[in-house]
This record gives structure tokens, C-alpha cells and sequence, in this order.
């Protein structure tokens, strides 16, 4: 090896350590990024129709959004011609159960848009494939990041966060009065839970249950999506409560800004801050009459707990 | 029940990449794809440092994650523990390749060979349409093992019902056989020498075996 890269770790450890996954990329993290805030958009437009809120235009952009993230990792499979064969494993797949609540939202929203009162289950479908999205990564067990058991409620938080950020955008195009006055709580409520869930993830991986490059990445990111994706939004929401002038944009800025902050987090935890186990032994072998030696894990936190 | 796996001693791996070479030949994989490679490891800081020698690949799991997530059920478990894909029901979606945690599958789009646009003849031989587009790993060479045992023969022993690999390797540092056979080879060297399995914390139940310590005390 060249002088130069001896002491670079990543030159040393080359194919040994953890690194970027490659096999999802910008087309799957699209399917979390549609999936997740379309479906918490329908799941906060069924529970506004409860309230006699009914909009075909929120239905619709909920169930394009789904759309969308599914046509998006529909262009990463590689035999897409076979594309129906994913309903064929129910049994186990997370995806499989995914597509077939897929089967489901699809027909009840645009079931709604003539009969407004089955808006009101729309939260079923909705909820359930979000879960289904959470388990899908949670499910990964060769993405350190990905496998945590925070991934699922980081990832219905952020979802549900989304959805109602998308909701008080479209608000004053979609509803006669605006967003209704219990939205701005609902999506303090999930913005709380988000940041305290990110909190909690981002403690965990950077501790040793990620490697160290993913860990880092996540380092990078926390800062900016803290502020911007979700201290941002809180600070409008105050604004918009302080000066009617600006209400309704301050509700809308908010929104934005939740759902980009939820799209990076998306990109990054998919694409970004997603290298893989990497090859570790437990021990050095003993050569001939030599004693065995130390175990070896490159790329990871020394000493960082077993899972 | 029968259960095929692969013991690997450490203490004997040189690292010559034999195993790889026969593999790359027994399955002509294209450039890049690897279902046998051997890590080459360097472990300790100076003065104190040795070199290990890893042979890693599918691992067959007992609890195989790219099984458990496969949407199509192309991933499955033979009865005898080898996780097999079927080339015909996979979509290529990749969620097996980021399931796995031994980084064992592989998806290839298009026909790639060693020398560019020139295929050998061995590539022309034994190229599959059916491998584009789809996950591919190691398979334990189950073409040769189910016809020794249609032919009688004891896969690990007769060496045309045993993996190209482990055929192949010039110090004998894999052996393959029946971990579930208290009689066979490789359930043996186990019995006898001190053993581990990459990543067992992931409760995957991996069923390649890496011998440590074969000196005996």
C-alpha cells in the first residue's frame, strides 16, 4: 500500500468496513418520501372529515403522493414486468404487505371523492401502510441504521408530520376555511415527537450501534434538520399564532418546511447514512504453535456494545 | 435433517484466492460479483499485528433475513439449509442485497465479462439471460452436490459433489459437509476445535464456521 494512504482507516480497511449500500438509491428513498407523506396527509384528511372536512383535492394529492413513491421504486426494480409478483410474498415481506394495503387505499380514496363519508376510514389504509413503510427499513438487517427499532416510530412521526405539513399547505386552496384551528397542535405534537425520536436514534447510532461513517453522516445532518425541519416550523406556528396578518403563510411556510425536513431526513437515512455491516471476526487465528489473537471490526466504534 | 455448511480454518486460509478463482469459473460471474471472495485482514497495531485470511459468502442462514424480506418469495430454504433465489419469480428489487448482512447478493443489468466486450469461451459457455436484472449469490454449488447425492456419493468427500471452492482450496482450509451428521467432516473439526460465526449477534444463524484455534491444548 502507498505510503501516503497508511494511516487513512478507509484505505485500510477497504472492502472490509462498512460501506454505502448501493442497491436503494434515490428511487426508493422517493417511495418513503411519497408513501410517507401521502399517507399522513389521508390519515389527517380522514380525521378532519369527523369534523365535516371534506376536500377531494387533500384525497387526491394524498393518493398521487402514494402513487408517486410507488412509481418511483417501481423504476429501481430490475425486472419491472414482473412488478405483480411482489404480492406474492405476504407471508413475511413487509413490502408485500405494503403493496397489498396499496390495494386497499387506492380504490377507498377515490371511493371517496363520490362517497364523502368513507373518507372517514380513509386513516385505516393510511396508517397501515405507513407502518408497513417503517417495517420495511426496520426489516434491513444488513443496514445497521436501518434495522434500529427506532426507525419505526422516527419513521411514522416524520410521516405524520408531513402529512400535516402538506395539509396546511394545500389548506387555503383546499378547504373553504382554511386549515382548522386543531391542525397547528396536531403537527406540534408530531414535530415533538420526531425531534425527541431523532434524539433518541441519533444517540443510539452515533454509540456505537451504527459504524462509524454512517454515524458520522448522521452527526452532520442532526443540526440542520433540527433547525430547519422542525425548530423552523415551530417558530411559524407561534408567528401564525401571534399575527393574524400572516397566518395562513406562516401555516404554510411551517408545512414546507416540515416536509422538506422529512424528505431529508428520508434521503439521508436511505441513501446517505446507510453503510452495511461490513465483515468482522471474533477472533484471530492461532498459527502453528502462535497463541490466538484479538478479535477485528473495522469501521466501528472500539469497544461499542454488542447488540 | 440434514444441514450443509462450511467449516473454514483461519490458522489455514493463505489467502491465494483460489476459492475465488474456481467460484468465478464454476458460476462465471461478471466483474464485481464475487459469491466466494477472502478478506484480507491485518489486526493488531504494530509490533503487535498478524494477517487473517476471511473467507466470506452466502452463509445460508438458519434464519436468513433476504428470505424473510424477499416480496416475491424467489428467496427460499431447501430443507437441507441451503437458501436458494428462483431467477424466474425475482423482480430485482434489492431489498435481499440490503437485508443481508454479510453483503453476499449481487444484481447485475446488463452482460458484463472479465475482458470488456470480449467474452472467454467459459463466459459464453455458462452466461444466464435469467441472472440480469435479478438478485444472484452463492448457491453451495447445488448443482454439484444434488447429483452426488442422486449419484450416491457424500457431498464434501467426492469431490464431484462437493463445491468448487472447497475443491479448490490448495491448503484445505474449507471443508464442506452435513453440520447436522455427528459423523460428518465438518460437525468433527467443530466438535474438536474452538469455532465462531461472522455476525451471530444478529440471531441470522450463519452456517459458515470459522475455525480459530486448531492446536490442540
Amino acid at each position: 500500500m502507498s505510503e501516503e494512504f497508511e494511516d487513512a482507516p478507509g484505505m485500510r480497511h477497504l472492502g472490509l468496513a462498512p460501506w454505502l449500500q448501493t442497491a436503494w438509491d434515490m428511487r426508493a428513498a422517493g417511495n418513503f418520501m411519497g408513501g410517507g407523506t401521502g399517507t399522513g396527509l389521508l390519515i389527517f384528511t380522514s380525521l378532519g372529515a369527523f369534523g365535516g372536512i371534506h376536500s377531494p383535492i387533500l384525497i387526491l394529492a394524498g393518493l398521487a403522493l402514494v402513487g408517486l413513491g410507488l412509481f418511483s421504486v417501481f423504476l429501481e426494480i430490475g425486472r419491472p414486468l414482473r412488478a405483480l409478483n411482489v404480492l406474492l410474498g405476504g407471508k413475511r415481506s413487509w413490502m408485500t404487505r405494503e403493496a397489498m394495503v396499496a390495494g386497499v387505499l387506492f380504490p377507498l380514496g377515490l371511493a371517496t371523492l363520490f362517497y364523502p363519508d368513507l373518507a372517514k376510514l380513509m386513516w385505516i389504509p393510511a396508517s397501515a401502510y405507513l407502518y408497513c413503510q417503517a417495517r420495511i427499513l426496520e426489516a434491513a438487517k444488513g443496514i445497521p441504521t436501518w434495522r434500529s427499532p427506532l426507525i419505526l416510530p422516527l419513521t411514522m412521526a416524520s410521516g405524520l408530520a408531513e402529512g400535516i405539513g402538506v395539509l396546511l399547505m394545500l389548506a387555503p386552496f383546499a378547504l373553504e376555511n382554511g386549515a382548522p384551528d386543531w391542525l397547528a397542535g396536531a403537527l406540534v405534537a408530531a414535530i415533538a415527537a420526531r425531534i425527541f425520536v431523532w434524539m433518541t436514534y441519533r444517540r443510539r447510532m452515533v454509540g456505537g450501534e451504527a459504524p462509524v461513517e454512517a454515524a458520522a453522516v448522521l452527526i452532520r445532518f442532526s443540526m440542520p434538520f433540527t433547525l430547519s425541519g422542525n425548530v423552523i416550523p415551530l417558530a411559524l406556528l407561534v408567528g401564525a399564532g401571534l399575527l393574524p396578518e400572516i397566518h395562513s403563510a406562516a401555516l404554510a411556510a411551517a408545512g414546507l418546511a416540515v416536509v422538506a425536513g422529512g424528505w431529508a431526513l428520508k434521503i439521508t437515512i436511505v441513501t446517505k447514512a446507510a453503510q452495511n455491516q461490513g465483515f468482522a471476526i471474533n477472533h484471530s487465528p492461532a498459527r502453528g504453535a502462535g497463541e490466538s489473537g484479538p478479535g477485528f471490526k473495522p469501521g466501528w466504534r472500539e469497544g461499542a456494545k454488542k447488540e | 435433517m440434514t444441514k450443509w455448511g462450511i467449516v473454514a480454518d483461519l490458522g489455514r486460509c493463505v489467502g491465494c484466492q483460489t476459492c475465488t478463482t474456481a467460484c468465478r469459473h464454476a458460476n462465471a460471474t461478471p466483474p464485481g460479483v464475487q459469491y466466494r471472495k477472502v478478506l484480507d485482514m491485518e489486526v493488531g497495531t504494530f509490533p503487535d499485528v498478524r494477517r487473517v485470511f476471511v473467507p466470506v459468502g452466502c452463509m445460508h442462514c438458519d434464519e436468513p433475513p433476504c428470505r424473510d424480506v424477499c416480496p416475491t418469495t424467489a428467496t427460499t430454504k431447501r430443507a437441507d439449509g441451503m437458501v436458494m433465489i428462483d431467477y424466474d419469480i425475482c423482480i430485482g428489487c434489492g431489498y435481499c442485497i440490503v437485508a443481508c448482512p454479510y453483503q453476499a447478493r449481487y444484481k447485475v443489468s446488463k452482460p458484463t465479462f472479465a475482458f470488456k466486450d470480449q467474452e472467454t469461451q467459459n463466459e459464453r459457455t455458462r452466461f444466464d439471460e435469467r441472472l440480469l436484472g435479478v438478485a444472484q449469490k452463492c448457491t453451495f454449488c447445488v448443482d454439484r452436490v444434488d447429483y452426488g447425492l442422486a449419484n450416491g456419493l457424500t457431498p464434501g468427500v467426492a469431490p464431484e459433489a462437493t463445491p468448487a471452492c472447497v475443491n479448490a482450496c490448495l491448503s484445505k482450509a474449507l471443508t464442506f459437509g452435513d453440520t447436522e451428521d455427528p459423523d460428518s467432516n465438518v460437525s468433527k473439526l467443530l466438535k474438536r476445535y474452538k469455532s465462531f460465526r461472522m455476525h451471530e449477534e444478529l440471531g441470522t444463524g450463519p452456517n459458515i464456521h470459522y475455525l480459530w484455534e486448531t492446536e490442540d491444548q
